[in-house]
């Protein structure tokens, strides 16, 4: 890492990184939250669809995913812009184990909870959305926090597919510089420096979370 | 039968992808052996008496955990030919992930140790056994039994990280499919087929991880 240029580079990269990261990770909560409420319907047929999609996307290697986002949606005749393909490829993945923390959540705070909602007229989906799910939030936020942190890490295999992220960078010094010693040092150090910055922010995220949780026990 | 789907029809492609998936499989299951050990040290060495160790060993884990496997794998790849080590691309892998799951399975080793009852340690250590033994064969034995499923979670997970290994040419199942289908320009079918190879061998796995799980948090309550 000679140059300021070659600094400038990889922050560029990192910011495609966290954008990415980001973007991913507000659809993935999403997807995984309608999969965790669908697993949770009385409804036969959604909740094997969601059990399917669960089961299927975890089971299967994210690059897998992102390949066949990337090379074979094309062929059928959908294109999306490399960007787009990785957002979507690490959200699709991820979403399967929010799903499976937010069931674990909901079965958690228990059947009773969302039956005296629905006793006091609430909806199947308001009963979720205003008795159950605020009282799992405590639970689930700290496998949460682990999984985001790990969708940040995973995030780096976008660059397989062209993606210009950190790790793209780190590639492409590499080969313009040959100092890959000191190259990939420097991207290892950004992502650690990333990953500890998130841990620790999410973990005061949490820490808040738990304690309003408290106060709303007591 | 339409054009892309030929190639399956054919005994010697899925001979082929049946190579490859062996090469994923064993590469993953060496790595889990060799791992067990390393991290075994490295959790001693994170339980030890000695601060610089304790701080060496929680280091090492900690600077792993926060970087992506991918840069571990690649970073391997082309640092070993920087030290004047030529290897193939399967040995660079194998030890880019054992780097990696060696951090991971060390702390599975260190909650395995912390979970026996110190009770066990000291009974054994009143009945005359040195340290050393009561290591070897009264806590390493019980403890060995907690870290079963998350041993079977490691292994699921190195299944799906050895694929990243194709990036760097290592020769298994995901780099066969790309061959195939960048020859046949079947990119959906052959990564549909590679998609459902995966979860046949992962599903069952996962499946076991969790059923292990269970039984061992039932076990914990009758206790």
């Amino acid at each position: 890492m000679t140059t300021l240029a070659n600094w400038i580079d990889l922050l560029r990269g990192l910011v495609v990184t966290l954008e990415a990261s980001a973007l991913s990770l507000l659809i993935c909560i999403a997807i995984g939250i309608v999969l965790a409420l669908a697993r949770s319907t009385p409804n036969r047929i959604a909740h094997a669809l969601a059990i399917g999609y669960v089961e299927f996307f975890r089971n299967v290697p994210p690059l897998v995913h992102l390949f066949f986002i990337f090379f074979a949606l094309p062929r059928l005749g959908i294109v999306f812009p490399p960007f787009v393909c990785a957002v979507l490829g690490l959200a699709l993945y991820h979403a399967s184990y929010v799903a499976e923390i937010l069931r674990a959540g909901i079965q958690a705070v228990g059947r009773d909870q969302l039956d005296a909602a629905r006793a006091l007229g609430f909806s199947y989906l308001g009963a979720m959305r205003y008795a159950v799910l605020p009282q799992s939030i405590w639970l689930v936020a700290p496998p949460l926090v682990n999984l985001f942190i790990s969708l940040f890490k995973t995030s780096a295999l976008v660059a397989a597919i062209g993606v210009a992220d950190l790790m793209y960078w780190g590639e492409i010094l590499n080969e313009q510089t040959f100092r890959t010693f000191e190259v990939f040092s420097a991207v290892g150090l950004v992502y650690l420096v990333c990953s500890i910055a998130l841990s620790f922010a999410l973990g005061r995220l949490e820490l808040r979370v738990r304690q309003k949780g408290l106060e709303h026990a007591a | 039968m339409p054009r892309e789907w030929e190639v399956f029809t054919h005994v010697q492609t899925w001979a082929w992808l049946g190579g490859g998936l062996l090469v994923t499989l064993r590469v993953a299951a060496l790595v889990v052996a060799i791992s067990l050990i390393t991290g075994t040290f490295l959790a001693l060495a994170r339980l030890s008496r000695h601060g610089a160790l304790r701080w060496a060993a929680r280091a090492y884990i900690n600077i792993i955990r926060g970087i992506p496997v991918f840069l571990i794998i690649v970073f391997t790849y082309f640092a070993l030919p920087k030290l004047k080590v030529n290897v193939s691309a399967a040995t660079s892998v194998t030890l880019a992930l054992t780097i990696y799951a060696t951090a991971l399975i060390a702390e599975i080793v260190r909650a395995g140790i912390l979970a026996v009852p110190p009770g066990q340690m000291e009974a054994a250590r009143s009945l005359g056994l040195d340290a050393r033994t009561t290591f070897a064969h009264v806590v390493l034995p019980q403890a060995f039994r907690t870290m079963v499923p998350p041993l079977v979670g490691q292994y699921i997970i190195l299944i799906k990280n050895t694929s990243i290994g194709s990036i760097v040419g290592l020769d298994e199942l995901l780099r066969r499919t790309v061959i195939i289908y960048n020859t046949y320009q079947n990119p959906a079918q052959s990564l549909l087929v590679v998609a459902v190879l995966y979860f046949a061998f992962l599903f069952p796995l996962s499946t076991l991880s969790r059923k292990l799980e269970l039984k061992d948090r039932r076990a914990d309550f009758s206790e």
